[in-house]
């Protein structure tokens, strides 16, 4: 049976290997699927909305819909400070998402099942998140460690653990879309490693579930790059107005 | 518009229509994404994650701690616990978050004075 992990293997592509003061910056398989959802997605908001006609096409009502769906969560989780925010919020979700349907399709590699792009992803929100707050408040962004209210006493113990609460914001957020991904993509594996072992006959059965399972599969791509977006709003929000 | 006249003569009141409009949909659109963000086995695993990040973050730093300053091993027990009480304090803020519908916190929290 094929090992259900070969598909995370990270190869890098003939005639595009590199080397940069030691470190290898071979041009991967990764790194041409992340470019493909850059340019996938700026194709779909640039060349479908180009037109811009009041009827909207298939493309545009996509992009439409996208661009609204964004705007309206960030507009319910940050209220209207967090407007000017939108491109940035805009362009994580738009990323994950291309990066997670991408990956649904046969042969392709799914970047967002490394952890090093998801922790990569969720320390930008993190970083940004956290300068904006002490931009936006300066050192009185630090009472988000405080919660108002509590007796001073308490202060030696609640400060650490609301300080490590946040500081496991960027591990939760990563943690959770990788594993999304690569659990889904691995039991796909499997069962279609099952499929062929099986035989013709009772190969069907696995087959008939995989089937299943990678509608369901699409629903998680589109699921986790939401709940890693409405995350990073959350995120934004305790920052932009602090308690 | 079916007038010739200036499109801008009724700007407000359309204006003010269409945020109304807005923030009757509003309540509509929360209502289908806490419904939506409410399988069960999509609240358990990410309560999960949320319970094992803080105490990932909390052992990592007691061993740093350790680390560089050779407290060991009292910077990863102290910070291990720590770490759990954060997980069990994100658990908390997460299911805090599971039944209210996004954006409604602030307006419970406007209510109480900020010292």
């Amino acid at each position: 049976m094929a090992d259900p992990l070969k598909q995370f293997e990270i190869n890098p592509i003939a005639g595009l290997e590199f080397q940069l003061m030691g470190y290898d910056v071979s041009f991967t398989n990764s790194s041409l699927f992340m470019l493909l959802a850059v340019i996938g997605s700026t194709l779909l908001l640039t060349v479908a909305m180009g037109r811009g006609s009041l009827v909207p096409s298939r493309w545009q009502n996509i992009s439409e819909m996208l661009y609204e769906f964004i705007a309206g969560m960030l507009n319910d989780s940050v209220g209207s400070e967090g407007k000017k925010y939108f491109p940035f919020i805009f362009t994580v979700f738009m990323f994950i998402l291309l990066g997670n349907l991408l990956g649904m399709i046969p042969y392709s590699f799914t970047f967002t099942s490394h952890i090093v792009v998801t922790f990569a992803l969720a320390m930008l929100v993190f970083v940004t998140v956290t300068i904006i707050g002490f931009v936006k408040h300066g050192l009185h962004f630090l009472s988000l460690f405080m919660p108002s209210g509590v007796s001073y006493w308490l202060a030696p113990i609640l400060i650490p653990i609301e300080l490590l609460s946040y500081l496991s914001r960027p591990i939760s957020l990563s943690v959770r879309l990788f594993a999304n991904m690569m659990a889904g993509h691995t039991m796909l594996k499997v069962f279609a490693g099952f499929s062929v072992s099986m035989g013709v006959v009772f190969g069907l059965a696995p087959l008939f579930i995989n089937v299943a399972l990678i509608g369901f599969e699409i629903l998680v791509a589109v699921l986790q790059a939401y709940v890693f977006t409405i995350l990073s709003c959350l995120y934004l929000k305790d920052s932009v107005e602090l308690h | 518009m079916s007038n010739n006249n200036d499109p801008f003569q009724d700007f407000d009141k359309r204006l003010s229509e269409a945020t109304h409009k807005k923030a009757g949909q509003k309540s509509e659109k929360q209502d289908f994404e806490s419904r939506e963000s409410k399988s069960s086995m999509g609240i358990a695993f990410r309560i999960g994650i949320e319970m094992v990040s803080g105490v990932i973050v909390g052992g990592g730093l007691g061993l740093l701690i350790d680390h560089y300053f050779g407290t060991s091993p009292w910077g990863m027990i102290i910070f291990f616990f720590l770490g759990c009480a954060a997980g069990i304090l994100n658990v908390y803020k997460a299911t805090q978050r599971i039944n209210r519908p996004v954006g409604l916190k602030e307006q419970d929290k406007t209510d109480k004075s900020d010292p």
